[in-house]
């Protein structure tokens, strides 16, 4: 039985790629626009003035306006995502280009975003940054016998640039044997 | 003609663009490469592959971008304290320098668009220039840094400090201090050792008590402990070389890539002179490159 | 077999080391990671050789060496490239309709990077070794450890690299050129699967190579992110590190079920039941395997709270992998079921990634994972995902295309009793770990209490089977290389666009670039009425040209 394959794909068969600078035509009918020249340089000025922008409001405390100590940086955050959404839409042609070219930028900034579920667990510690314990120990160490002193948990507990030795405990938090009469 | 026959030949006449210039009235003719059908294809691919390599390159610098931000909610003191030795002009002249790159290289892939292969060449001498001037900046930074004891391998924050107030005339004005008052001060930063009664060289405060810490409250440590808070700076300097250094390394790599674009520019190779895509390529890298800088600057050199 | 094939092109070794032809660098990887799996193997063998009696017959600094060398190698040497490398690397322009991969001297530099990056490894590996395991937690590795962690890491942060350029490759490739015709939903699972998995490298891979160089670093330069006396977090360590390690370990499982999607139908004769489901749950797998990283740190500083979410999040990700075991059953009932070598892989896959499936909720489970976290049990948990499942897959795979690859069928016979003595071999040695684990016993301990001893002697006895198993495929592919009968170009009589060219292919895959009118699978042809004879269909035999000159 014979078997043809057919070539659907371009019948005219156009080899040449856009190179005249005013975009060029993909097959599936998406046209990519090549910015002009005027574009490029409001670009560029339009960065420069949020360049002074940024460096002229750290100098000033905004916080005695919005009295919020992060105040500042998200400012400052703000300024800079606007630089970065101007170079990408004008310089890397993110605005001209295929949706998918979109909405991969999209989504690498996105998935970054992802990482911040690390705050998930620094925000919740019961001790920040977890590894220099502020409380003592609740695990009993020694014997529990009624003769025997209970261990005060705290004592020894201290290691250079840590916890000072001889911190009190807030009542509510001492072990059940230390409340041992 | 047979239908095959058509696409063979135009398929033929495209292949290899570097017969005769190609000059079919000021169109390119790339090289169209066996595995793709026609030269949109082609480039669609490449600025496809390119996207994914730069999403790539976002995970990358991102993961330092996270130990930056989970480091600075835990000691705002200490960036804010540690900062102080970042030189807010030389990093807005970096600034300057990457964003009018930035500029230079669109214009080179304009120029590339309109088949100007010695603009190309020309603008983007100028991009390699002013990214030269970047690494200049730095390597004046990076030995200012090195001299004055903040360079991770011989770090000595207490030999920094009495620099920094040799410099401003004994006193420092706007001290972490003010803002976070568990943080000592610059002058006893300076001597290394905390100017209460504490002895030099302890590490801990016996009898002091701790402002307890709830739920995610900066730790403020013990206070005034110099050499506490001094590891820390340590700690943020190491995030800035790191940030700074591997973006560096980025800058040197597309310096590196753009060398090779005015190679081939000059001696009129048809991947520049046929073919704006390689030029695009390196411009959206380049971009990226400007992008990480764009937030490496606020949040290294400008906090307050 | 065809005249002139990809294989027999050109004979010279400049011709194999400058290859662009994606199928011949999909040999190279093929044969680089059949040697990295006998490494990995052997580093496997001393490990069950020390268990086997409590005090073993190494120190505990060499027991660290070896049990850090088998988990390097297998997890960044063998398995995060195996599929996509080997098989994804022949198989994806050939099942959409393309002439070679988008960016063919990438795929080639992509190798390059992979035997760089290996050598490098497996050279820290021998001429010192690493005490770290494949986890390099830190402080130890950054800060304590003695042992060639810097060169272990350059060498993994290259092949780490190469993995990047093939998930670059293969998403431009499966996006920009699928044959005419041939839509999203048209395309084999295989391609879903591998589309998915490329997806998971490039989001994922990144974070880990940065995270692994601070290490480096703080090695080299005493820069320290993670130290504790500058006030770092090791646990910080383990997020940035678990973030990709995560989706890794659905990196080197999606193709695999990608693969078994491939078997089943082609043993069935029936087009995969929920075809869109199992194609979206790819998907889901990808993104749902990125936010679930903490259940990797239930016992460490991490807040309680945190663990929560994370557990609940775990528990949710098991049900896109669940859809495709049901979606396979319901192929399975009814269909006509061919029990060839390759479907008792398929099968065996199965039951196996189930079982580790199931294991893996209770490590999801926060008050089970205190108990059994950091014993034998998460040990058999993984090894049912990762052998039972993956390298079942890898093995199904290269049986499955074999033929297209080679233009040789293996002997079926003996293809069918490795698969019976592997099965057998890989329960008798895993098993007895979720009992172990159970039990209280501690992985990564070179001596152990005697009273683990019969579990460990158990699975040391399984292992061997297990080994047995493994080198009789080696034998008989190689022997029908020289041997086997001569494949023609569908031995199977599957649907797929692979199998309408010539075993071996041309090197430029198809003759003329075909168009797809058919559905995914589609054994019994949907439009029977208007069916033009001119146009190719998928249930008739494929004719090549040779063999249609001869006629």
């Amino acid at each position: 039985m014979a078997v043809s394959f057919g070539t659907a794909r371009n019948p005219g068969g156009d080899g040449h790629g856009g190179g005249h600078g005013h975009g060029h035509r993909p097959h599936d009918g998406t046209f990519i626009e090549h910015p002009t020249v005027k574009l490029y340089v409001q670009t560029y000025v339009l960065l420069l003035i949020l360049l002074v922008i940024t460096v002229a409001l750290y100098g000033i405390d905004l916080s005695r306006w919005i009295p919020w100590h992060g105040i500042n940086l998200l400012v400052a955050m703000v300024v800079a995502v606007t630089k970065a959404y101007l170079v990408l839409r004008n310089f890397m042609n993110v605005k001209g280009s295929t949706r998918l070219i979109w909405l991969w930028a999209a989504l690498g900034f996105i998935w970054l975003l992802l990482m911040g579920g690390v705050f998930l667990d620094y925000q919740t510690r019961v001790n920040p940054l977890g590894w220099q314990p502020e409380r003592p120990s609740l695990i009993q160490t020694g014997p529990r016998s009624p003769e025997a002193p209970a261990t005060n948990p705290a004592a020894g507990v201290a290691t250079p640039g840590d916890v000072p030795a001889g911190v009190q405990e807030p009542a509510p938090e001492q072990t059940p044997a230390t409340s041992h009469p | 003609m047979s239908l095959r026959a058509v696409t063979a030949a135009a398929a033929s006449a495209s292949r290899g663009g570097d017969h005769a210039g190609g000059d079919h009235g000021g169109v390119m003719t790339p090289t169209l490469y066996h595995q793709f059908e026609d030269v949109e294809q082609q480039n669609e691919s490449y600025l496809v592959g390119m996207w994914t390599c730069l999403v790539q390159e976002i995970m990358f610098f991102g993961a330092l971008f996270l130990a930056y931000t989970v480091y600075r909610a835990a000691y705002p003191a200490t960036y804010l304290d540690a900062h102080k030795f970042l030189s807010i002009t030389w990093g807005t002249v970096n600034t300057l320098l990457l964003l009018t790159s930035s500029f230079t290289m669109v214009m080179a892939v304009n120029a590339n668009q309109h088949r100007k292969t010695m603009s190309v060449a020309a603008w983007l001498s100028v991009t390699i220039l002013l990214s030269l001037g970047f690494l200049g900046v730095k390597t004046i930074e990076y030995s200012n840094k090195f001299h004055e004891g903040l360079w991770v391998g011989n770090f000595n924050y207490a030999q920094a400090n009495t620099m920094y107030l040799q410099h401003h005339g004994g006193k420092a004005h706007h001290e972490a201090k003010d803002v976070y008052p568990y943080f000592p001060s610059v002058r006893e930063l300076a001597t290394g050792y905390s100017l209460n009664s504490v002895q030099p060289g302890a590490t801990s405060t016996p009898g002091v008590e701790m402002t307890p810490a709830g739920p995610f409250t900066s730790y403020q440590g013990p206070p005034g402990d110099v050499e506490y808070w001094s590891k820390r700076a340590k700690l943020f300097f190491s995030l800035y070389f790191a940030m700074t250094g591997l973006h560096a390394v980025h800058i040197i790599i597309g310096i590196l890539m753009m060398s090779v674009l005015i190679g081939l520019a000059v001696r009129k190779h048809p991947y520049v002179t046929q073919d704006y895509m390689p030029t695009e390529m390196v411009g959206l890298y380049w971009h990226f490159v400007d992008i990480v800088w764009i937030f490496l600057f606020p949040l290294m050199y400008l906090i307050s | 077999m065809p005249r002139a094939h990809y294989l027999n092109a050109d004979h010279s070794i400049k011709s194999w080391l400058l290859t662009t032809d994606h199928k011949r660098i999909a040999i190279l990887y093929l044969i680089s990671l059949s040697v990295m799996f006998l490494l990995g193997g052997v580093a496997a063998a001393v490990v069950r050789l020390q268990l086997t009696t409590p005090h073993g017959v190494l120190t505990g600094e060499n027991y660290n060496k070896m049990f850090s060398a088998h988990g390097i190698v297998m997890v960044f040497l063998f398995l995060v490239p195996s599929i996509p490398a080997a098989m994804g690397n022949f198989l994806v322009p050939l099942m959409i309709g393309a002439r070679d991969l988008a960016f063919p001297r990438l795929n080639l530099a992509s190798w390059y990077l992979y035997m760089i990056g290996s050598l490098m490894t497996l050279g820290a590996l021998t001429f010192g070794g690493v005490e770290t395991g494949w986890t390099f937690y830190t402080p130890y590795s950054s800060i304590y450890s003695n042992s060639n962690v810097t060169l272990a890491i350059l060498g993994i942060f290259l092949a780490g690299f190469s993995s990047i350029a093939t998930g670059i490759n293969f998403i431009a490739t499966i996006h920009k050129m699928r044959a005419p015709g041939l839509t999203w939903f048209k395309l084999p699972l295989f391609i879903w699967s591998t589309y998915a998995t490329s997806v998971i490298i490039i989001l994922g891979t990144p974070v880990v190579a940065l995270t692994l160089l601070l290490v480096v670093l703080e090695r080299t330069f005493g820069i320290g992110i993670f130290s504790p006396e500058l006030g770092g977090d090791p646990v910080l360590f383990q997020h940035m590190f678990w973030f990709y390690s995560h989706p890794a370990v659905y990196i080197m499982i999606l193709p695999s079920l990608g693969v078994i999607n491939e078997i089943i139908a082609a043993n069935t004769k029936k087009r995969i039941f929920g075809y869109t489901f199992v194609a979206f749950s790819s998907i889901a797998i990808a993104v749902f395997g990125f936010i679930v990283w903490g259940h990797h740190m239930f016992a460490t500083t991490q807040s309680m709270y945190a663990s929560m979410v994370f557990s609940v999040i775990s528990f949710l990700v098991a049900i896109p992998s669940a859809v495709k075991v049901f979606n396979w059953t319901a192929t399975i009932y009814k269909g006509s079921v061919e029990f060839s070598a390759t479907m008792l892989y398929a099968l065996g896959f199965i039951g196996l990634f189930v079982i580790g499936g199931l294991t893996g909720l209770f490590l999801a489970s926060l008050a089970t994972d205190i108990h059994l976290t950091a014993t034998y049990f998460v040990v058999a948990h993984f090894h049912y995902i990762m052998v039972g499942g993956a390298l079942t897959g890898y093995l199904g795979a290269l049986h499955f295309w074999w033929p297209k690859m080679t233009g040789r069928l293996y002997p079926e016979f003996w293809a069918k009793i490795s698969a019976l003595i592997l099965f057998v071999g890989f329960n008798l040695t895993f098993f007895p770990q979720f009992i172990a684990g159970y039990v209280g016993m501690p992985r990564r301990y070179a001596f152990y209490a005697p009273e683990y001893q019969i579990w460990q002697v158990l699975s040391s006895a399984g292992a061997s089977v297990l080994a047995v198993g493994m080198l009789i495929p080696a034998f008989y592919f190689l022997w029908s290389l020289k041997y086997g009968k001569v494949a023609g170009s569908n031995p199977w009589g599957a649907v797929g666009l692979e199998w309408m060219t010539s075993s071996p292919p041309p090197t430029t895959n198809f003759e003329e670039v075909p168009v797809v009118t058919w559905e995914a699978y589609e054994y019994h042809p949907i439009h029977d009425d208007d069916k033009d004879m001119t146009v190719p269909s998928p249930t008739a035999p494929a004719v090549t040209a040779e063999e249609r000159n001869a006629s």
